[in-house]
């Protein structure tokens, strides 16, 4: 770990999101109409259409748009949204703030609950317990995110049966419990896929571990089980979680494009729909570069973190 | 009220000012209190505030709050005096001279002058400003402020309509010095309207508060008006049942009877020119040949859509876009389900196996689809075989609107059947689609334009009806009723049957 593999890493994240935002531009100027017509819909005429081109500046040649937002975000400017006709930043400020409410909580509550549960599942191996958390792990993984969501709404959310709102948003900082009790199925959808991932990780890596000559070592010592197990087997296993928590971030930003949407939470993933139905362009690139650098970063982060959990990885 | 029952040529002929507005007749035995908040639920997303160009239905309240025109539409679908107290027009009916209300303000302060309904109107008429109201004023050829408060239009052609095409929902006047930055429009606004903007968060709200210096002495009543989004429908529906709301903008078919049922709940049902009609474009096969075009009239069962579609809140209608709301409209035959005169009328055009033929749908609104499915399973019976294509709306907007041959549209009911036809049928129509052009047609819109003259209008309006008729350029199978719900509550919600107007200075709340 030095200071020019850091370099070459965020060198790295730079090139990976200028080609990120050269697709996602080429990509959205091939889906048919631009964002006058969209904005104008069923009053389109063609003067008007033509008026409005000019206003949003959609007559200029494609590279010269491109180059005029590329020019634009590296001065800090992320232009204006085409759709809403406010600047880029606050409109993807306040929805990434939003997401980020949501991703955070679902990451939290499935690093707290998914890595006892692995381990639990490693040691009472064989036992009922762990055919249980392997059954709830396949099952989790099986179902993508929209049935467990549609399931979820039906259990907890159903007209007939209201525990849990059906979907919104409150403001944390004006009402947190507001905010949780609308929180709770959207992190629920997020969290059990999640949850599964790690929570097989942590137990297999453990029941390697545990079977291992130095935990046997250690038992012959006499130590105690539960040091042996807290001290000496459970940070042993969890570098492997710990990456596949960093490749799950991944994951989770897909994820609450769907969840967004279903659950009705004005984040990244409601906005980014939102932006395409609109070809609203300038939110649109935002919106992935954001997403592109949170990836990155994260990556970049676990890395580090798995060198200093096993000290035998070294970056050079 | 005197108001209901006021004919064009009074309208034409000016009308004093005065503060009484339509439909303020107040059975209650209480009368209004002032003071409150009206929360207003919809589920679109208020994307824009730029009244020269906006369409979404939860903005058309917003604009209708913050801006006035020159003239409104009433209860009664009449134009009513704005902000031009009384109007006159030119015998010819070429020249319009409207006379502004004294001492009105816009929100900043300023006061509002003939100058500044110039530069709206300016700004209306020129190519490079976008705005959605020049299709039904673009025959005036000059506009020109007499003094501070007389506004004079000179038309290009005579047009007998011309107050309601100043209370175009679109045509809100601007101030001079607003309509110099249109992107500041979007998002701030300086109307003269009776509430002024105080939050504008697209996501979730937009707050409106009284304006103190508002031109009808006595309103508004309220003190504020948040339009609030909820994007999912049941949310919306549980928080107004729950009172957390008190009006809900527009009620869905399947939840009406439901929410019509709640206690503390009274929801409305107006009926309305909006209707769904199916595109057939007629400069090419098979569409060409108006057999076709009757027979496949004959395969629309419009009962069954009003009960299966519209959960019975709608009215059949009879392949004319004219609403029977609209002054002039005639009383159409009715054309019932026939699928095997369909298929002889089918047959006699060359066609005696039938047709294949894919009709495209826009999944936005839902409607659209419907109308299309269920017209799959009639139509079958008589010949027709169609294959429905369900499309995004947006790739529906920028590939088949306007171009392709055959498709579902779905259109607001507007103020006039001039209004109605130009936007449509005459062969220089702003959306002309079908490529039915007729002369005999164009000529009778055209006179019925040039003439102030009752019946000879009338006789005009129904000859070009009768035309319609005749060629069956569209096939339109219902009008959707306009549903909206309020609390008991809330006094004096009422919904225009073009949902452009909504008169909520004169809403109150129980104290």
């Amino acid at each position: 770990m030095n200071l020019s593999y850091l370099i070459h890493r965020l060198g790295a994240v730079l090139v990976v999101m200028a080609i990120v935002t050269v697709a996602v531009f080429a990509i959205t100027n091939v889906l048919p109409g631009n964002a006058a017509l969209m904005i104008l819909g069923e009053n389109a005429t063609a003067e008007n259409l033509a008026a409005l081109e000019r206003q949003l500046g959609l007559d200029r040649p494609l590279v010269v748009q491109y180059f005029d937002w590329v020019g634009g975000v590296i001065r800090g400017d992320f232009g204006m949204s085409l759709r809403l006709g406010l600047p880029v930043s606050q409109v993807v400020g306040s929805a990434f703030i939003n997401s980020m409410w949501l991703a955070g909580i679902a990451l939290a509550a499935v690093t707290i609950i998914s890595i006892p549960l692995g381990a639990v599942a490693a040691i009472k191996r064989g036992t009922i317990y762990d055919t249980l958390i392997g059954l709830f792990s396949y099952v989790g993984t099986a179902l993508p995110e929209f049935v467990t969501a549609t399931l979820l709404l039906v259990l907890f959310a159903s007209p007939a049966n209201t525990i849990f709102p059906a979907g919104g948003f409150v403001d944390p900082t004006e009402d947190f419990l507001g905010f949780l009790d609308h929180a709770v199925l959207p992190v629920a959808t997020l969290g059990l896929v999640l949850m599964a991932h790690i929570s097989r990780q942590v137990r297999s890596e453990m029941s390697e571990v545990l079977s291992s000559d130095y935990v046997r070592a250690a038992r012959l010592k006499g130590l105690s089980e539960r040091r042996v197990i807290w001290r000496h087997t459970l940070p042993n296993s969890l570098a492997p979680a710990v990456a596949v928590i960093s490749l799950d971030i991944g994951y989770l930003l897909g994820g609450i494009i769907v969840v967004e949407e279903i659950f009705a939470w004005p984040g990244l993933g409601r906005l980014l729909i939102y932006a395409l139905q609109n070809r609203d362009l300038p939110v649109i690139q935002a919106i992935t570069l954001v997403l592109a650098v949170v990836y990155a970063l994260s990556n970049l982060i676990s890395d580090l973190v798995i060198a200093k959990l096993d000290p035998r990885v070294r970056y050079a | 009220m005197s108001f209901l029952t006021l004919k064009r040529r009074h309208v034409l002929i000016g009308m004093a000012a005065t503060a009484a507005l339509p439909n303020l007749s107040f059975a209650q035995s209480s009368g209004p209190v002032s003071g409150g908040t009206l929360k207003i639920s919809h589920s679109t997303r208020i994307a824009t505030l730029n009244p020269l160009i906006l369409s979404g239905p939860a903005e058309y309240p917003c604009i209708d709050m913050i801006y006035s025109r020159l003239t409104r539409i009433g209860f009664d679908s009449q134009p009513q005096p704005d902000l031009a107290e009384s109007w006159e027009a030119s015998p010819d009916a070429t020249e319009f001279t409207f006379h502004l209300r004294e001492g009105v303000t816009f929100h900043d302060g300023s006061p509002l002058t003939a100058d500044d309904v110039v530069a709206t109107y300016e700004a209306i008429l020129n190519p490079d400003v976008p705005s959605s109201a020049t299709s039904v004023l673009d025959m005036i050829e000059s506009v020109e402020a007499v003094d501070d408060l007389t506004v004079r239009f000179s038309l290009a052609a005579p047009f007998a309509d011309f107050p309601y095409s100043t209370a175009h929902s679109n045509a809100c006047i601007i101030s001079r010095a607003a309509l110099g930055d249109l992107t500041a429009l979007e998002t701030q606004a300086n109307g003269t309207g009776p509430f002024k903007l105080e939050t504008y968060d697209s996501a979730r709200i937009v707050r409106m508060v009284k304006n103190e210096d508002y031109f009808v002495e006595g309103r508004p009543y309220l003190d504020a008006v948040e339009m609030m989004l909820f994007p999912d429908l049941a949310a919306e529906t549980a928080n107004f049942l729950s009172g957390a709301t008190d009006v809900m903008l527009t009620v869905q078919q399947a939840d009406y009877e439901r929410i019509a049922a709640s206690a503390g709940i009274e929801a409305q049902r107006v009926n309305s020119g909006r209707y769904v009609c199916v595109v057939m474009r007629q400069d090419a096969e098979p569409w060409n040949d108006v057999r076709v075009r009757r027979a496949f009239s004959m395969a629309v069962d419009r009962q069954l859509m009003v009960d299966i579609i519209l959960e019975g809140l709608g009215r059949p209608a009879y392949d004319s876009i004219v609403a029977p709301e609209l002054e002039y409209a005639t009383e159409k035959p009715e054309i019932s389900y026939d699928p095997e005169g369909a298929r002889a009328l089918l047959a006699e055009a060359g066609y005696p196996d039938g047709l294949s033929l894919t009709l495209v749908a826009s999944d936005r609104p839902a409607i659209r689809s419907q109308t299309a499915i269920v017209m799959q399973q009639t139509a079958a019976a008589a010949g027709f075989d169609l294959e429905i294509e369900t499309m995004p709306h947006d790739t529906y907007l920028a590939n088949v609107w306007m171009q392709g041959p055959f498709y579902i549209g779905y259109w607001g009911m507007q103020p006039t059947i001039d209004a109605t036809y130009n936007l449509l049928l005459t062969s220089d129509a702003a959306y002309q689609d079908s490529e039915w052009k007729n002369d005999a047609f164009d000529a009778l819109i055209e006179a019925g334009r040039s003439t102030t003259d009752e019946a000879e209008r009338a006789r005009i309006y129904s000859e070009a009806q009768a035309l319609e008729l005749e060629d069956r350029p569209y096939i339109v199978p219902f009008f959707e009723d306009v549903l909206t719900a309020s609390s008991t509550e809330t006094h004096n919600w009422q919904v225009a049957p073009i949902s452009r107007y909504f008169y909520i200075e004169n809403v109150w709340l129980d104290g």
